[in-house]
């Protein structure tokens, strides 16, 4: 059973089978997290396409010393995110009714709670519970992806964890 | 693993687990170029910038009113400069 930095070798060594595993096993996580992120389904699916397609162009400056495969492609999936969303809250400042309005498939009464809190943490916290919990990802990877210092990951996420059950005990005691 | 700080939040992980993804296979098949994205983005829905007034009575009463007040300032304008 090859790994996926097995596949990424023989893409770089121009066999496009690499790229085709590469895709069938990392596209479902990485549009998961995109997903998660977002809750928006098009916006994910844009960023999926961008990130394979920026993986085809710069397949050469992966370096396994570095890093995982998975966690290079999700550190280019999340610039890609972090900018798209920069620009639009740029555009929304500038012209507000010029930027289109978010297609929730779902509206905030029928979401879980669990997606309402996750859409509710700040930027960055929301990105860690993500990467640990639903990703399982080591601290040093997290660390690579988000671009922060390998101490921050830790303390970012017992500060997400602590928001989340703080909402979770305010839900709770809302229903009771 | 950091996954390991989970272990005693049972709750929050039960709570966590529920957020399941449909991944939209036919979607992430059909890659579009950056012309459908533009027109995908032109045909999205958008807030409409006169809401405000036309919800109103006040509001859409004033949209009739101003052009007309408009309209009748520019002619005597144009009367006055003629003269």
């Amino acid at each position: 059973m090859k790994r996926n930095e097995d596949w990424m070798e023989i893409y770089q060594n121009g066999d496009e089978t690499g790229f085709t595993e590469l895709y069938t096993i990392l596209h479902e996580p990485l549009y998961c997290f995109l997903y998660r992120y977002t809750q928006e389904a098009q916006l994910s699916v844009d960023i999926v396409h961008d990130t394979f397609e920026i993986l085809q162009i710069k397949k050469h400056t992966f370096n396994p010393d570095k890093g995982t495969v998975k966690a290079y492609l999700f550190q280019i999936a999340y610039r890609l995110l972090i900018n798209k969303l920069n620009r639009r809250k740029k555009w929304r400042s500038l012209l507000p009714f010029l930027v289109p309005q978010a297609d929730h498939s779902i509206s905030m009464d029928e979401k879980m709670w669990v997606q309402q809190a996750i859409a509710a943490l700040p930027d960055k916290q929301r990105a860690i519970i993500l990467l640990v919990y639903y990703e399982d990802l080591p601290q040093n990877e997290i660390a690579s992806i988000l671009d922060i210092p390998i101490g921050t990951v830790k303390s970012r996420l017992h500060k997400a964890m602590s928001t989340l059950k703080h909402d979770l005990k305010e839900d709770f005691h809302a229903e009771g | 693993m950091l996954k390991d700080e989970f272990n005693k939040e049972d709750k929050l992980k039960e709570e966590l687990d529920q957020f399941h993804v449909i991944v939209p296979e036919p979607k992430l098949v059909q890659k579009q170029t950056a012309w459908q994205r533009f027109i995908r983005y032109l045909a999205s829905p958008a807030k409409d910038p006169l809401e405000k007034t036309t919800v109103t009575f006040t509001g859409l009463n004033l949209t009739r009113i101003v052009p007309l007040a408009l309209g009748i300032v520019i002619s005597i304008v144009q009367i006055w400069v003629h003269m």
